[in-house]
């Protein structure tokens, strides 16, 4: 969003101009009464002063009438009444003059203060005018992005299946992959649909039919057991980095032998003590306390997984953990001998359980998964058609109005039942009638979609309040990327949600469930782009150090920081500086403490000032590197970007080539580089904040390691800023960050509505988000009252009729 | 001929669906065999010192670059001079590399956006697949190596969609491709249980069809409450459902299929993460099975997404690749971005030697297929869009004259070639983007 953004920054006063209209939804009528209290009013930019004669003297030459260049004839409105209906050829000037794009360079160029002028003046007027229209705005159809249908099949059905990490990325808009107009459904995506709901129904629910007496767990919906875990899922693959485990609770329904089969392959490396053999790697697995096997050689690559197999007698029933080990972790970058060198880790593709026969048909029922038992809470008594549709009835009734996140009716529920009959017609069993009729809600739009029906959909003055069921749906799509749970669910069928108070004690109650961490991994991933920690590549020779198990840490410590904040309830402004962040060995080393001994992650105190806040985490700072050096730039427009929420400008079109610019590549230094670039007038306006920001960081390698010089040259950490703030090194750079607090509120408030509502934020939110980060402000900062403010605000609560007859 | 040695060339037990698909292989009866278009997409420019011949004409010594294709010579033409027109920036200012894939085959200008309202045309293989896709089980077949975009924008505020999709069903609906190989092969070969008997894969078509047409319903139900925005995702949603039940209808009509067993490629697929090199060759192996199966006729794969970064570190190369493409004609870039140049044309290599192998009649797969290698950047440090690194490769069903560096006017929209192979497909009369007319000297 260049355009909101360049405004935000490049010109303070202007803040401030619209938050008084911000406040003033009804200014028309105050100001009749209180007209001396608005000073403000007299130096109201005007249309006619400041805009007019500028457009007149750099734009009308090539913009007029009948066909103005590039479409866009300016010649015609000569009062803001006329801009505003010409309102889709103004809303470009303003950012195309901003952004240096216009006047094209062979014409007279404005002058730095004309373009702000102009601009500024344009977006002023604008944001007044949309504060009076007091517009709601509009979210597109949301379907399910990949995590929200993960986490919503895993509480609908409790499988935790992961089905949708073998659908197609998400499109990303806005910043975040939750954006309904980018959302799209490919043909693809729909096969994916159909084939994904078919495996859900049939794990869900276990008809007669289905004789397997194996159950299958596929390595990305493993879990350690430690916490932090050893490892992570990494394209399916449960890859251990570290000693530890990858398991998951089975329940054993009868007394017997089982058979136990787990498919890995290793990264080998390594030798054997005191020989020249490699050693490879080694795997133990347990079930609760006891070792079925120890020892087990896993001697293949990654790409090449085994399957081990064995068997384990069960004496007593009951639920019991099936872990598969990493005992022998090896980790040696600084040998010599290349032989030596290297890093094992283990790589868990599946794990399955069998059951005897004798126990299949012995207990039927009780191997039943607690899914099926959930959902198939009926059973037909008799054989008749009448008993088949009331039992079915009284399973799907339930199971529909979780899935469609609203009550059903009766001629939904009678086709429902009408796709269970395919079954019985069949002569087939009930469960299989329900697997299909649940495949069916599973494909339904009512299911992958959010719909927010209207009676006047395509009328933009028709403005409404969400339902309560709407408003249940945003909250736990917003919170948790999932469906609402029960309680949730029945506030809205009791039309209890919409009394604030409730609302906001939902909203607690939320933040504190486990399932908020959906923030950490789908808001904060994507905000801080932690998400891309997960692909960087830094270039290990320069780097030996960096390895799975860093890159792990890294992501973990920002993921645990971010959880915190908002499980504690904690201030916003603590990603911006704070006394204290989570650690384990792996990671104090990395950032020279010594101290933290032990892989699991805790809370540690900082003093040195070399950390403290998003900026100084390693994740971030390997994120904005390239694999074999820092990028200042990267950096900065990092900070600007996502801090500030004032990204620069894309770079001019036709940069002239570096070779252009004598002595660039020889220069020793990136700073002596960057400055011979900044010589270049089409580059310097937005470089010379990117990169002082970005430079002030240099203390930092491309892994985030803490260095005092680069390869024994001195680093230089001073920088200024175009507003004057003077800085020397990360620490001063997060003061004057701090002394930003408003503007980084605000940027973040806005990244927050827009991830809540699934649109970018537009004009006529503007006067919404200066008031939301004006209450943040007065309660301090907390993270919940930032929450609060996107969840009781009228983009979050009301929604109007599609004006796509407007738009271009 | 049994359908044993039809297939033995690939190395796997394929069945095929129909029985047209024998008659390729039939001697004398070459000519029967359907036409193939292909599009294999690269980023970020290449090196062109070391691709451009130093001459025009007949292919004589290779360019450093495309040596790995020397035995393959005979079959590709060297096209210089191309231009994308709709990929520079036109006032838009930054973003060069979204709007060089968005453009690449739709030869249209992408709006600058960031989240609403992408757009940018119909390309050039959808039209293909529009008018000719109903001949087969798949339309089109879209893959690629890198997933999309994992946060942020993904160029100077161009949606993700841009850089990483080169193929638009719609002008604002991009076609998602499948990068797991694991999942392009089920998809494709797999998919079916073979253990299912053929009652009961009927059964579950049966079954299929009824939840199609409730789901409908409901869609339908559903629509008359909506937006425009929001209808226009339903239609997505439609399109999606219509496409499934016309596969069905296509395999009910084309007959039993029997199970798929594509050993040879499953071997391979086992485990997890392949490196680069072998992604890129699982992947094209897919392709050309698909393709002599004829359960496709038009694909498109993205060797990497546009701006991508990625460190060849197979062929010792650390640094990221759009990091060295801004190489400021350093030596030592320059050599890297070479070095990468060549790695991608060996992959090439390997595919259209696995075409060049498939025989079908008097011909082979490559003489019965064009297709397009290349990108739409030329230096990846100027960003610029004309004299684009581009490879046609194969007959054209015996039509197109191959073993040529043809060097047109630099200008010509690269739309004139997608238009001219559009012809040639069967989809005459066809614009397309900034297209002024056909491309000469092919034929």
């Amino acid at each position: 969003m260049p355009r909101p953004t360049t405004f935000l920054f490049a010109c303070l006063p202007l803040v401030a101009l619209v938050g008084l209209n911000a406040s003033a939804a009804s200014q028309k009528t105050k100001k009749k009464l209180t007209p001396v209290t608005k000073p403000a009013a007299t130096s109201t930019p005007s249309f006619e002063r400041e805009v007019l004669p500028l457009v007149q003297k750099y734009c009308v030459g090539c913009h007029t009438a009948p066909n103005g260049a590039g479409g866009i004839n300016l010649s015609n409105d000569k009062t803001f009444t006329a801009a505003l209906k010409g309102r889709v050829a103004w809303d470009r000037v303003s950012a195309a003059v901003l952004e240096k794009r216009m006047p094209p360079a062979d014409a007279p160029q404005p002058t730095d203060a004309e373009r702000k002028r102009l601009g500024n003046t344009l977006e002023t007027l604008f944001s007044q005018a949309d504060c009076q229209l007091n517009d709601p705005g509009r979210v597109t159809l949301r379907r399910l992005n990949r995590a929200e249908y993960n986490n919503t099949l895993r509480d609908l059905l409790g499988v935790d299946l992961h089905l949708a990490d073998a659908f197609p990325n998400d499109d990303v808009g806005y910043g975040f992959d939750n954006i309904g107009d980018v959302l799209s459904i490919s043909p693809l995506l729909m096969e994916k649909f159909l084939s994904a709901a078919e495996k859900a129904a049939r794990a869900a629910i276990i008809a007669p039919e289905d004789k397997s007496r194996a159950t299958t767990i596929p390595g990305a919906s493993l879990k350690g057991l430690k916490v932090p875990n050893a490892g992570s899922v990494v394209d399916g693959v449960y890859v251990l980095g570290s000693n530890g485990d990858a398991g998951f609770d089975y329940d054993f329904p009868a007394a017997g032998t089982y058979t136990i089969s787990v498919k890995a392959g290793a990264d080998q490396a390594g030798l054997k003590e005191g020989t020249r053999k490699r050693e490879v790697a080694k795997m133990k697995v347990t079930v609760g306390d006891e070792i079925v096997r120890d020892g087990i050689l896993v001697t293949e690559g990654r790409n090449n997984p085994q399957t081990y197999k064995m068997s384990f007698a069960v004496q007593e029933p009951g639920k019991k953990r099936i872990s598969a080990w990493f005992t022998n972790d090896y980790y040696n970058v600084t040998s010599t001998d290349p032989l030596e060198r290297g890093d094992r880790n283990l790589m868990i593709d599946s794990i399955t359980v069998e059951v005897p026969p004798d126990v299949q048909k012995r207990a039927i029922n009780r191997t039943l998964p607690f899914s099926h038992r959930k959902l198939v809470i009926d059973k037909p008594e008799d054989g008749t058609e009448a008993e088949w549709d009331r039992a079915a009835k009284a399973v799907l009734a339930p199971l529909a109005h979780r899935a469609f996140r609203r009550p059903v009716n009766d001629m939904e529920l009678k086709r429902l039942i009408g796709l269970t009959h395919l079954a019985r017609d069949q002569k087939q069993s009930f469960e299989r009638g329900l697997q299909l009729a649940l495949q069916g809600v599973l494909v339904s739009p009512s299911f992958l979609f959010r719909p927010e029906p209207d009676a006047k959909p395509d009328d933009p003055t028709f403005r409404r309040t969400l339902t309560d069921h709407e408003l249940a749906t945003r909250l736990s799509y917003f919170l948790w990327s999932s469906m609402p749970d029960d309680e949730l669910l029945g506030l809205a069928d009791q039309k209890k949600l919409q009394a604030p108070g409730v609302l906001l004690a939902q909203a607690k109650r939320m933040l504190k469930d486990p399932r908020s961490r959906a923030l950490a991994d789908n808001f904060a991933g994507q905000w801080l782009q932690l998400r891309k920690v997960s692909v960087v590549q830094p270039d290990t020779a320069r780097f030996p150090t960096f390895n799975e198990g860093l890159r792990q840490a890294m992501r973990t410590e920002a993921e645990l920081f971010f959880t915190g904040v908002v499980q504690e309830d904690r201030s916003v402004l603590e990603f911006l500086d704070a006394d204290y962040t989570y650690l384990n060995e792996t990671l104090a080393k990395h950032y020279g403490n010594t101290a933290v001994q032990g892989e699991e992650f805790r809370r540690v105190p900082l003093q040195s000032g070399q950390r403290g806040g998003v900026l100084s985490m390693a994740a971030v700072l390997t994120l904005t590197s390239n694999p074999g050096r820092t990028s200042p730039v990267k950096r900065g427009k990092w900070v600007l970007e996502n801090l500030l929420g004032t990204p620069p400008p894309p770079p001019p079109p036709n940069v002239p080539l570096l070779e252009a610019q004598k002595g660039a590549i020889e220069a020793e230094t990136l700073r002596k580089r960057l400055e011979i670039h900044r010589t270049n007038p089409a580059c310097a306006n937005c470089h010379t904040q990117m990169d002082a920001i970005g430079l002030a960081m240099e203390n930092y390698d491309a892994i985030g390691k803490w260095r005092a010089d680069d390869g024994g040259k001195p680093i230089d950490v001073t920088g200024v800023l175009p507003d004057g703030s003077k800085f020397d090194g990360p620490k001063d750079l997060k003061k004057v960050l701090l002394s930003k607090k408003g503007l980084f509120t605000k940027a973040m408030t806005e990244r927050l509505l827009t991830y809540a509502l699934g649109r970018g934020v537009e004009r006529t939110d503007r006067c919404d988000v200066e008031a939301m980060a004006k209450t943040v402000e007065k309660k301090g900062y907390k993270f919940s009252a930032m929450v609060e403010a996107v969840i009781t605000s009228k983009p979050f609560r009301e929604r109007r009729g599609d004006d796509s007859g407007k738009k271009v | 001929m049994t359908r044993r040695t039809l297939l033995r060339g690939a190395g796997v037990a394929l069945a095929l669906p129909w029985l047209e698909g024998m008659a390729f292989a039939q001697a004398g009866k070459g000519s029967d065999a359907p036409l193939r278009m292909a599009f294999l997409f690269v980023p970020n420019g290449i090196n062109m010192e070391h691709w451009t011949p130093g001459y025009e004409g007949a292919l004589a010594a290779l360019p450093n670059t495309l040596q790995p294709l020397e035995s393959l010579k005979g079959q590709i033409n060297v096209l210089t001079g191309l231009t994308q027109n709709w990929a520079f920036a036109h006032g838009d200012g930054g973003g060069d590399h979204a709007r060089s894939a968005a453009a690449w085959l739709t030869g249209c200008k992408p709006r600058k956006t960031s989240g609403a309202d992408i757009k940018v045309g119909l390309s050039a293989d959808q039209l293909a697949a529009a008018k000719r896709g109903q001949l087969t089980r798949f339309p089109s077949l879209e893959i690629g190596c890198e997933r999309g975009g994992l946060a942020g924008d993904c160029d100077s505020g161009y949606s993700c969609a841009y850089s990483n999709t080169i193929s638009w069903r719609t002008e604002n609906s991009p076609m998602a491709k499948e990068t797991d190989p694991r999942l392009v092969f089920e998809r494709l070969f797999g998919g079916e249980d073979p253990n299912e008997s053929p009652e009961g894969r009927a059964q579950r078509q049966l079954n299929n069809k009824s939840i199609l047409d409730f789901v409908l319903e409901d869609a339908k139900a559903l629509n008359g409450r909506l937006g425009a925005h929001d209808r226009h995702k339903m239609d997505e949603y439609f399109t999606g459902i219509r496409e499934i039940e016309r596969r069905m209808a296509f395999l009910e009509k084309a007959g039993k299929e029997t199970g798929v067993s594509a050993d040879a490629l499953k071997q391979r697929m086992s485990g997890g993460l392949p490196d680069y090199s072998d992604h890129v060759k699982l992947l094209g192996d897919m392709m050309v099975l698909a393709f002599q199966a004829d359960l496709t006729r038009v694909a498109t794969f993205m060797f990497a997404n546009e701006g991508s970064n990625r460190a060849y570190k197979q062929i010792g190369i650390n640094d990221g690749h759009h990091e060295i493409s801004h190489h400021g004609r350093s030596p030592e870039k320059l050599e890297r971005l070479k070095q990468i140049n060549r790695f991608h044309v060996e992959q090439l290599a390997y595919i259209l030697g696995k075409m060049q192998s498939i025989k079908e009649g008097n011909r082979t797969l490559l003489d019965n297929t064009m297709l397009v290698y290349g990108g739409g950047i030329s230096d990846g440090d100027r960003h610029n869009h004309d004299d684009l690194p581009l490879l046609l490769a194969g007959r054209g069903g015996g039509t197109i004259q191959t073993g040529k560096h043809i060097k047109y006017k630099n200008g010509t929209p690269m739309t004139n070639l997608l238009v001219t192979m559009l012809d040639r497909f069967g989809v005459p009369g066809e614009t397309l983007g900034d297209a002024t007319g056909k491309v000469d000297q092919l034929f």
